[in-house]
């Protein structure tokens, strides 16, 4: 019997494969998510099923379990989690507004929250300054961990996410609109956070956290910080079910006075060594911008339907999307990635395309930089020089993903870098005459799997038509959404029927992208 | 010992050996089958229950429990284990609430919450659903119930994640990918 049931969400014409839409009607149908089993229970069940098992039915194998020191880790550690356990109870059930209910009120009534994130192991010891920057530069930027959170009503009815490129610096800036205000969700799908979202729970739900999630609470101890009184608060989570069993844990450290989180110290442990550490430094401005006009953003984009496909840029860029998007030659290779624009590869991707079929795998991050790659180049290294290299150095990979379609892939193959999972939509040029960059255009696309976005523009290179300038999507509901990104394509080849795809780029999140191609038709 | 993953394949038949192996009751086997599963059989289990943390541990180690003693009947050329474990986790779900029926009928009470078949049988695709997001990464599952269930624009899930937009849509991209990859597998699965 195929499972067929008769309500709910209908499947598309391949059953299997439900489209987004459905997806999404799926999700809603499934309801809110259920709470993980315990540590415990996983453990007991597993032992009493093993106890009616036999060693001797295969030569002897390993059963999988936690590495002994790890073991002996979650053996020390489990007393001082269930005394945190027993803390939070006490410490949430023994007061109706408890310590934590302060703690959120103080958060969601700030203004403006500024962020910033040092993956550094100093612990609470960074003293450095938040940067005091005019609103107009305060900014959300990946590159250096700053985040700007306008933590209350914006006078604006959409959201704004813009990347653009001002005086060579790239960055990207976002306003949150008042749906977005430090939201408070009915399910706890994820671990642990540094951002703010665990300690604006309200008790009830901070309870709920606690016990669906397994995450312990527990009030540390009373101290000062650059003279302040404050408090820590942690919160453990243990990843007993991961391969291998880790531990997350987040100290925030309250200002005793405003209590207003200061710092947060994210610390992911595996074994007996932390294995990562982020420390988040929360700033609380009274005031920042309550307009777009305050950013000085402009909505520049005006688009004029065209009917004349054949001539001029949008000419060039119709049929250069369209080559790219019906065909592109097989190849194999990697993508080595670099957060800084000549720093150290920090992953390599392994990617291959056989007619529609392609597949990606990833590296283990790694680590520091390595002489090998630091002295190597895409330029002047061939695809089986890196194959070499890469197999000499032991590094592993692993699948990522993998699929069928030109037009479906994940963005990241160097086909994909610019053009986006879409098809080609309805073109239009854009009538840019207020805008700072009159000398783009602009094709309108339509993503078909996503309804809910109404219209999608990319400033195109004419010249390149595979970079994306910029794009922009406006959604209809609750106002207008705005997102808009920059990729760079630094340099360019052709494969060997001729299609140009990006040999070095500039992405405003990833750093800079270097694609190492071998053309299996090459001659 | 085979991997976990060929105790559960993604395609319509489950694996011959494996399958000679836990019916051998081979101890790392069925550890591997265990480890591979647990989170899947018991999300399914729990959303047939209510999100009842003790019913559905009490079932959910019931479905151990059946299954071991039942792995004869296991036929990997009809299906892959893991529908086999679901087809179990149904029927338990169902003798739990027929017992909790039969027992509020021998104290005349009402049994409220306890689900005719009919509605329990129309509950299990939720269950599939929970059991494939459970399997998921944090964050994907994060984002996607974010996005999905609660309709949160790509920009606020950003936001709550500690990410950009982009790096966001792409996250988002994967996490459909994954939970599309489970779903075909375990939608089409052969339930019993």
């Amino acid at each position: 019997m195929s499972y067929a049931p008769s309500d709910g969400p209908p499947l598309g014409p391949d059953a299997d494969d439900p489209t987004e839409a459905e997806l999404a009607a799926l999700l809603r149908e499934a309801g809110p998510i259920a709470a993980a089993p315990t540590p415990e229970h996983i453990a007991a069940v597993r032992d009493r099923l093993l106890a009616g098992c036999v060693d001797d039915a295969t030569p002897a194998a390993p059963t999988p379990r936690p590495k002994h020191r790890v073991g002996r880790w979650l053996a020390a550690v489990a007393p001082l989690a269930a005394a945190a356990a027993a803390a939070v109870v006490i410490l949430l059930a023994g007061q109706p507004r408890s310590v934590m209910a302060e703690v959120r009120d103080a958060v969601t009534e700030a203004p403006v929250i500024l962020t910033r994130g040092y993956p550094v192991p100093e612990a609470f010891a960074v003293t450095s300054e938040l940067p005091t920057m005019p609103p107009m530069l305060q900014i959300w930027s990946h590159r250096t961990g700053e985040t700007l959170m306008v933590n209350g009503p914006i006078e604006t009815p959409f959201m704004v996410s813009e990347a653009s490129t001002v005086s060579g610096i790239e960055k990207t800036l976002m306003i949150a609109g008042p749906e977005a205000k430090l939201t408070i969700t009915d399910h706890f799908g994820g671990g642990l956070s540094s951002g703010l979202d665990i300690v604006s729970m309200s008790d009830e739900k901070l309870a709920e956290f606690g016990r669906t999630r397994d995450v312990s609470i527990s009030e540390v101890e009373r101290t000062t910080f650059d003279g302040r009184p404050v408090r820590t608060f942690t919160f453990s989570q243990d990843q007993t079910q991961a391969d291998p069993p880790y531990q997350s844990r987040v100290t925030y450290l309250i200002d005793d006075e405003t209590a207003r989180p200061l710092r947060a110290l994210l610390v992911t442990t595996a074994g007996d060594e932390p294995t990562s550490r982020l420390l988040m430094v929360y700033a609380y401005p009274d005031s920042g911008p309550r307009t777009l006009a305050d950013l000085d953003l402009k909505i520049d984009l005006d688009a004029v339907p065209v009917t004349d496909l054949s001539g001029g840029k949008i000419g060039r860029i119709v049929r250069g999307r369209e080559a790219a998007l019906k065909a592109f030659d097989d190849y194999v290779g990697y993508a080595l990635h670099r957060p800084q624009p000549g720093g150290p590869v920090v992953r390599i991707d392994r990617i291959a395309r056989d007619g529609e079929s392609w597949r990606v795998e990833t590296s283990e991050p790694l680590q520091g930089t390595a002489a090998w790659l630091a002295a190597a180049s895409p330029k002047s290294l061939a695809a089986a020089d890196w194959d070499e290299l890469i197999e000499q150095h032991g590094v592993s990979f692993g699948p990522a993903t993998a699929g069928q379609g030109i037009d479906t892939q994940p963005a990241g193959m160097p086909e994909q870098i610019g053009y986006g999972p879409l098809a080609i939509g309805e073109p239009w040029e854009a009538d840019l005459t207020n805008a700072a960059e009159p000398d783009q255009t602009a094709l309108m696309l339509t993503d078909p799997a996503d309804a809910s976005v109404t219209q999608t523009y990319n400033l195109l290179d004419g010249e390149h038509p595979m970079t994306v300038l910029r794009g922009q999507s406006e959604r209809e509901g609750g106002g207008t959404e705005r997102f808009a990104r920059l990729d760079k394509v630094r340099e360019t080849a052709a494969t060997p029927s001729g299609i140009p795809y990006p040999l070095i780029v500039r992405d405003v999140d990833l750093g800079t992208v270097e694609f190492v191609l071998a053309f299996e038709n090459d001659d | 010992m085979p991997p976990p993953e060929r105790l559960a394949p993604p395609g319509s038949a489950g694996d011959p050996d494996a399958a000679t192996l836990l019916k051998r009751r081979d101890r790392a086997v069925w550890a591997a089958a265990y480890d591979a599963n647990v989170s899947a059989t018991y999300a399914f289990v729990a959303h047939l229950v209510g999100g009842d943390r003790a019913a559905a541990e009490e079932v959910h180690q019931e479905v151990w429990a059946a299954a071991m003693a039942g792995i004869d009947g296991y036929d990997p050329t009809r299906g892959p284990l893991r529908a086999w474990l679901f087809g179990i986790a149904r029927n338990q779900v169902a003798g739990h609430f027929r017992r909790r029926r039969e027992s509020a009928a021998a104290s005349e009470s009402v049994a409220e919450d306890a689900p005719p078949e009919a509605a329990l049988a129309a509950a299990e695709r939720g269950a599939v659903v929970q059991a494939a997001l459970a399997e998921l990464p944090p964050a994907d599952r994060e984002a996607l119930l974010a996005k999905y269930v609660d309709a949160q624009p790509v920009a606020a899930i950003a936001a709550r994640l500690g990410r950009t937009a982009k790096a966001t849509e792409s996250l988002l991209s994967r996490a459909r990918s994954r939970l599309r990859e489970r779903l075909r597998r375990d939608l089409a699965a052969e339930l019993p």
